[in-house]
C-alpha cells in the first residue's frame, strides 16, 4: 500500500561554487562521514535523510549539485519544486561568498517559487576548520549579508562536523514552515453540467 | 527469444479475394452508419451502397471513412459539454475514489511495500513502473515504498533535466536486456524498467493509460495543483487509487486491448443484445448520461443520449479497469452494488461523473453514470427495476441469453474454423472503424498461463513493429514454437498465432477462413453477434 502522508517530503537543493564542500556537507549530515579526497560532482548527487522537526517527521531529499562552470545553469527542470535551498561558500574563498548572490538569483529565476521574498534559503560558510585568524570572509560580513535577506547563517565544518546537523535542521525547519504556509487546500473539481446548449452541438444520430 | 522476422507485401500472400472482395468492411461501414447511434466513431453521413467494389474503390472509401472518423471523433463541441462551476469548496482525499478493502491488488501492493531498489528482490521484478513529479517527488511505485525509493526516483526528472540541457529528449535506454523507458505526460514523469520484452512503443502507449487512470481518480485537479505548486506531494490524494493503477499496470502488460485502443466485445446473439439495449433505453432515468453492460472486461452494450458526444475506447477501458478492482472489493456473497465517482479524462477531465453499478444477472454488470451525485438514487432505482424485469417469466429468453453470455464469454479458436486440421492457435481481429476487437479464448495448445502471456507479448511486439510499416503489409515473426502474423490495414488489424511448422500457404488459408468467419458473423442473418452494432440511445 502506498504510504499515506505520515511525513512531509522536502526537496532541498545545495548550491555554491566548486570545491566549497557541498558534497562533504551532505555526506556528513546524511552518512556522518567525511573524506578529505576531493572528487568533483558530475551533474548531481542525491541523498535522503529523515529528521523530526517539532514532532513532524520530515524526509529531506537533498539534491547536491555540481559547482563547476560546465554544470551550471542546470535549467528549470532541475530546480522545479524546490522547498528550500542551501547556499554554501568557503570562508577561505572570498569569490565563493561573492557568488552567492548569483546562485540565489539562479534558483529564484529557475525555480519560480510562489513567493520570491519568502523562499527559504540557509547560508553555510564551510571549512571553518581551515580558517586562520585572518579569514578571507569575516563572519560579520557574511552575517550582515544574510540578515539583509532574512537568511539564517551558519559557519560549518564538514570535516569536524561543526554545526552541520544544526544547519540542516534549520533548513528542514524553515522549509517545513514554508510548506505549511503554502499548503493550499485541494479544491473540489468542477461539476459537469449538461446544459441545454449541449444538445445543439450534439450528435444528431 | 528474438523472433526471426519476415515482412512481405500482402500481395505475396495472394489473398486479394480475402482482403478486398469480402464485404465485411462495407458491412462495417454500413453498420456504423445505418444504425441508430453506435457509441464509437459515430457516423451520420450517407451510407455507401452495398455493392461489390474494386480495390481502388475500397481504398478511396477507406480514405473517406478515415476522414469521417476523424471528423466525428474529434469535434470539440461534442467533446466538451457545457460546464458550470460549482462553488469551490476544499476537499479532503476522502472525496476521491478509495479502494481500501482487502482485495488481491492491495495484498500485492502490501506484499512488496517493504522492498527498495537496493534489494535483490526488488531488482528481480520484471516490470517496474515509477511515477514521479517534475520536482522529483515520488507519486507511485509498483514495487516498494515511495519513501524508501525516493532517492532513486528523484533521479528520473534530474536525468531528463540534464538531457534537456543538451537539447535532447531521453526516451529509452537498453542495458543487458532490460529496457528503461522515460515518458512525460503533463506534469509527471514515468520510468518503466522492464525485462518482459515489451517494446518501447507499447510501453509509451500504456503510460498514457496510467496517466488517464490517475486523472480518472483525481480529475485535472492534480495538474492544477502541480502547476501552482510543483513541490506538491500527490501521494495522499492518490492513496485510495493506488490499487487501480496497480491493476491497470498488471493488466496492460498482457492485454493488447490497451495497445490497440480497442474494446473486447462479449459474444451475444443479435436479438438479446438489441433487447438488452431496448431495456436500458426504456428504463434509464432522464439523468443517465451513459450506460454500460459488461462481463468482466468485455463490453456487451453501451448507450448514451443522442446529443452527447461519443466516448473514446480509452475511457471505457479505464472504466472497466476501475469496475474490475471495485468489484473485487465487494463481498463475493453479496450482489454487486457500487457507487463511485469517476472522471473519464477523454470525455471531460475537469469533473467527476457519478456511477452506480448493479448486476443484471450474476457476472453481468450494468453501470449507469450521471453528472450529479444526487442522481445516483434514480440510477440505482432504474438498475433495480431492470433486475426485476429480467426476473419476469416473459423475459426468460433474454435472461437465459445473458446468462449464456456470462457462461461463454469467449469463442474457442478451434470452433471458429470448424473441422479444419490446421486451426490457428489464437487470433485477434480488430475492427478499426468501431474500435471493437474479437479474439477467441486460448485453446488446448496454449493452455498454460506462461504460454498465453508469451502469445500476448508476441502480439505486442509485432504490433509495435507493424506500426512503422505501411498499411496493407503483412509480416510474420517466426519463433521456435509458433509463428505470429500481423496484417494491418486502414480498416482492420488481424493478428494470428500459428503452430511453428505451419507452411505459408496454410497461413494464408487460415487468414481467409478467419475473415470469412468474421464476415459471416456480421452477415445480415447473424450480424450483431461478434460486434456491437445496435447502440441504445435516448
Amino acid at each position: 500500500m502506498q504510504a499515506p502522508k505520515k511525513k512531509v517530503l522536502l526537496k532541498i537543493i545545495i548550491l555554491g561554487d566548486t570545491g566549497v564542500g557541498k558534497t562533504s556537507l551532505m555526506n556528513r549530515f546524511v552518512n556522518q562521514k567525511f573524506t578529505a579526497t576531493y572528487k568533483a560532482t558530475i551533474g548531481a548527487d542525491f541523498l535522503t535523510k529523515e529528521v523530526t522537526v517539532n514532532g513532524q517527521r520530515v524526509t529531506m531529499q537533498i539534491w547536491d549539485t555540481a559547482g563547476q562552470e560546465r554544470f551550471q545553469s542546470l535549467g528549470v527542470a532541475f530546480y522545479r519544486g524546490a522547498d528550500a535551498c542551501v547556499l554554501v561558500y568557503d570562508v577561505n574563498q572570498p569569490k565563493s561568498f561573492d557568488d552567492l548572490e548569483s546562485w540565489s538569483q539562479e534558483l529564484i529565476v529557475q525555480a519560480c517559487p510562489q513567493s520570491h521574498e519568502t523562499f527559504p534559503f540557509v547560508c553555510l560558510g564551510n571549512k571553518v576548520d581551515k580558517a586562520g585568524p585572518n579569514r578571507a570572509v569575516p563572519k560579520k560580513k557574511a552575517k550582515t549579508w544574510c540578515d539583509s535577506k532574512s537568511m539564517p547563517h551558519f559557519e560549518t565544518s564538514a570535516k569536524e562536523a561543526t554545526n552541520v546537523d544544526e544547519a540542516f535542521r534549520k533548513v528542514a525547519e524553515i522549509a517545513l514552515l514554508q510548506e505549511q504556509q503554502n499548503d493550499d487546500p485541494v479544491y473540489l473539481p468542477e461539476t459537469i453540467e449538461m446544459g441545454g446548449d449541449n444538445a445543439e452541438g450534439g450528435c444528431p444520430c | 527469444m528474438e523472433p526471426r522476422q519476415t515482412e512481405q507485401s500482402i500481395d505475396d500472400f495472394v489473398v486479394p479475394e480475402i482482403a478486398f472482395n469480402t464485404p465485411f468492411v462495407k458491412n462495417a461501414i454500413l453498420a456504423d452508419g445505418d444504425e441508430a447511434s453506435p457509441l464509437f466513431a459515430v457516423g451520420e453521413e450517407d451510407v455507401p451502397e452495398l455493392v461489390e467494389v474494386t480495390v481502388d474503390q475500397l481504398d478511396a472509401q477507406a480514405d473517406t471513412m478515415a476522414k469521417l472518423t476523424r471528423q466525428i471523433a474529434v469535434p470539440d463541441e461534442l467533446r466538451t459539454p457545457v460546464l458550470t462551476t460549482k462553488e469551490s469548496v476544499p476537499v479532503t482525499p476522502s472525496h476521491f475514489i478509495k479502494v481500501e478493502k482487502n482485495i488481491p491488488e492491495i495484498d500485492r501492493i502490501e506484499r512488496y511495500a517493504g522492498q527498495d531498489a537496493d534489494m535483490a528482490e526488488w531488482r528481480a521484478h520484471k516490470h517496474h513502473v515509477m511515477i514521479v513529479s517534475e520536482a522529483g517527488k515520488p507519486i507511485f511505485t509498483r514495487y516498494g515504498d515511495t519513501d524508501a525509493m525516493n532517492t532513486m526516483m528523484c533521479v528520473i526528472p534530474a536525468v531528463s533535466a540534464f538531457a534537456g540541457q543538451l537539447n535532447q529528449t531521453l526516451n529509452a535506454i537498453k542495458v543487458n536486456g532490460t529496457l528503461h523507458v522515460y515518458v512525460k505526460h503533463g506534469p509527471i514523469y514515468f520510468l518503466i524498467i522492464t525485462k518482459t520484452g515489451l517494446p518501447e512503443l507499447v510501453i509509451r502507449k500504456h503510460t498514457k493509460y496510467y496517466y488517464d487512470q490517475i486523472t480518472s481518480a483525481l480529475t485535472h485537479v492534480f495538474e492544477l495543483m502541480l502547476a501552482r505548486r510543483p513541490s506538491y506531494d500527490m501521494r495522499e490524494n492518490l492513496t485510495g487509487a493506488a490499487p487501480l493503477i496497480s491493476a491497470l499496470i498488471r493488466r496492460s502488460i498482457y492485454d493488447i486491448s490497451f495497445t490497440l485502443d480497442a474494446l473486447r466485445v462479449c459474444p451475444m446473439p443479435k436479438d438479446p443484445r438489441r433487447d438488452l439495449g431496448d431495456l436500458i433505453t426504456s428504463k434509464r432515468p432522464s439523468t443517465a448520461l451513459f450506460a454500460f453492460v459488461t462481463v468482466g472486461r468485455q463490453l456487451v452494450t453501451a448507450g448514451r443520449p443522442k446529443n452527447v458526444k461519443a466516448l473514446v475506447p480509452g475511457d471505457i477501458l479505464i472504466l472497466m479497469n476501475t469496475l474490475a478492482v471495485l468489484v473485487q472489493s465487494q463481498d463475493p456473497n453479496e450482489p454487486v452494488h457500487l457507487r463511485f465517482p469517476i472522471c473519464l479524462p477523454n470525455f471531460n477531465r475537469r469533473g467527476f461523473l457519478y456511477a452506480v453499478t448493479r448486476a443484471l444477472v450474476p457476472g453481468m454488470l450494468c453501470t449507469m453514470l450521471a453528472t450529479k451525485e444526487e442522481a445516483c438514487d434514480s440510477l440505482d432505482a432504474a438498475l433495480q427495476g431492470m433486475f426485476v424485469i429480467l426476473g419476469d417469466p416473459t423475459r426468460l429468453p433474454l435472461r437465459a441469453a445473458l446468462v449464456e453470455s456470462v457462461a461463454s464469454p469467449f469463442y474457442l479458436a478451434d470452433t471458429v474454423i470448424e473441422g479444419k486440421r490446421r486451426a490457428p492457435l489464437h487470433f485477434v481481429y480488430v475492427d478499426k472503424v468501431t474500435s471493437q476487437m474479437v479474439g477467441p479464448g486460448f485453446g488446448l495448445e496454449l493452455i498454460g498461463r506462461d504460454e498465453q502471456r508469451r502469445a500476448m507479448l508476441r502480439y505486442q511486439r509485432i504490433i509495435a513493429r507493424s506500426e512503422e510499416t505501411q498499411f496493407g503489409r503483412a509480416m510474420v515473426d517466426s519463433y521456435d514454437d509458433a509463428a505470429v502474423l500481423s496484417w494491418n490495414t486502414k480498416k482492420f488489424r488481424l493478428l494470428v498465432t500459428y503452430a511453428a511448422d505451419t507452411p505459408p500457404a496454410q497461413m494464408v488459408t487460415v487468414v481467409k477462413e478467419l475473415l470469412d468467419w468474421v464476415y459471416r458473423k456480421v452477415d445480415k442473418d447473424r450480424r450483431g453477434e461478434v460486434f456491437i452494432l445496435d447502440w441504445p440511445s435516448w
